[in-house]
């Protein structure tokens, strides 16, 4: 954390009472808009007249904790400014995916499973080559990890979150035009991770092209919520991104361009499906890392 | 469970297809579009996974299905359900989905159970109430009604 680090404290008083404890010094907090601030702490319940001044001035410095639905944060909010970082309100763990996200900001890191995980978590990892190995990899996987118990069946979900984001791995960039049927080998790995904790239920997929930009991201989820059709042409049906995002708690994408895409998703601990579906997901950008 | 395999039984007009499997990349349904019958119902109680390329050729077969056949779904588990409700067109327009599984909670037994519902007994897209097999206290509707059901109004 570079030293003068200062936080612009912009959340109601609902969350400023039960989140204000976790900005830990050295950090200087100004209780208004500071525009050279690091880091804006804001909510929709947000009022002030210079709500759009903040967000077109200081966007990727904006944590935002939402109580709309994904759908309009993404129309009202992400498809509009150069936002990266959306908390869901009603998160159960709302304290810990906050905590977390600050800190990364703060130290200028970026979220790995390892490091959204408590120490002595399970993590599982492979590695794969040939698209064709997709579920066999993905049955690997889970079988290697006890998740303990939670609604009827995370895996299921998982299994859908790594379908889309590995096929989107492999079709991206040189390969993005061919058929999803056609066999793709690849001369570098795909990395996939699971992990496991007492809140979270995490699945990493890893490609080394770094070729997905919040440009393309936003475009595919806009189309995929504004359509809700697949494109009917060679290629991708243009609606895993968005399947992806209804079907995870929270989701986090690490870029470095022309180096990898991490895309990793979060499904909280809970034994009620109500409560999975019930909240906003939360959204972070970590770009350039 | 692998690529979706298909199950077809004629009797008379009417052609049963019970899919089993994954509606993937790889799914064909080819085979289909050379049945002569009235009436199509498609059982999904054995598909467990669909991906977007998958359901992108599903979209595509049903399209072609004529109209005037008459195209049922049965026994839709919770997966079809949910990509009902997030993809236009999965559902055939003028289709009939007859039945469906729907979580429930039994508080008592802290455990989840899938119920089999017909479309018919839902009514002002409310749950209908559920007893525990196990325990016989009335169970909770486990999702978002307005969700869950928001196929009935496609």
């Amino acid at each position: 954390m570079k030293n003068n680090t200062i936080i612009s404290n912009l959340l109601g008083d609902e969350n400023n009472k039960r989140l204000s404890s976790y900005i830990a010094s050295p950090v200087l907090v100004k209780n208004d808009y500071v525009e050279d601030a690091d880091i804006i702490l804001l909510d929709t319940t947000y009022s002030g007249k210079d709500f759009e001044q903040i967000m077109h001035k200081s966007g990727p410095r904006v944590l935002l904790i939402s109580h709309h639905e994904f759908e309009k944060v993404l129309f009202d909010y992400l498809c509009k400014y150069h936002l990266n970082h959306v908390i869901g309100q009603e998160s159960l763990v709302l304290d810990r995916e906050f905590q977390m996200h600050l800190n990364y900001k703060l130290t200028n890191t970026w979220p790995t499973i390892p490091s959204m995980l408590y120490p002595d978590s399970e993590i599982a990892e492979i590695t794969i080559r040939d698209s064709k190995l997709i579920d066999e990899s993905l049955d690997c996987l889970f079988n290697r990890v006890i998740i303990g118990p939670f609604f009827d069946s995370p895996i299921g979900y998982l299994r859908v979150l790594g379908n889309e984001l590995l096929m989107n791995a492999f079709f991206s960039s040189q390969y993005n035009n061919k058929s999803r049927s056609e066999k793709i080998v690849l001369d570098c790995d795909i990395e996939l991770s699971l992990g496991v904790d007492e809140n979270f239920l995490v699945l990493s997929v890893k490609d080394p092209f770094g070729t997905l930009s919040r440009n393309q991201l936003i475009k595919s989820l806009e189309r995929g919520f504004r359509e809700k059709t697949p494109v009917h042409k060679s290629g991708g049906a243009g609606l895993g991104l968005y399947m992806t995002l209804l079907s995870t708690n929270q989701i986090i994408i690490n870029v470095k361009p022309n180096h990898y895409t991490e895309i990793i998703c979060v499904i909280d601990r809970s034994k009620r499906i109500k409560t999975f579906k019930g909240r906003t997901t939360s959204f972070n950008l970590y770009e350039g890392v | 469970m692998g690529t979706i395999r298909l199950e077809t039984q004629v009797v008379g007009d009417i052609a049963t297809i019970l899919l089993k499997g994954s509606i993937d990349e790889d799914a064909d349904f080819k085979e289909l579009s050379e049945l002569e019958a009235k009436v199509y119902e498609f059982d999904f109680e054995n598909v467990d996974m669909l991906n977007s390329c998958g359901i992108r050729g599903w979209i595509s077969f049903v399209e072609k299905i004529p109209d005037s056949k008459k195209v049922i779904y049965k026994n839709c588990p919770q997966i079809v359900i949910e990509q009902i409700s997030m993809v236009f067109g999965f559902i055939k327009e003028g289709a009939l989905i007859e039945s469906f599984y729907a979580p429930y909670f039994c508080s008592s037994c802290d455990e989840e159970k899938k119920i089999r519902l017909h479309t018919k007994d839902i009514i002002n897209m409310k749950a209908p109430k559920m007893l525990c097999e196990k325990c016989s206290n009335e169970m909770e509707f486990d999702d978002i009604e307005t969700q869950y059901f928001s196929f009935l109004n496609r």
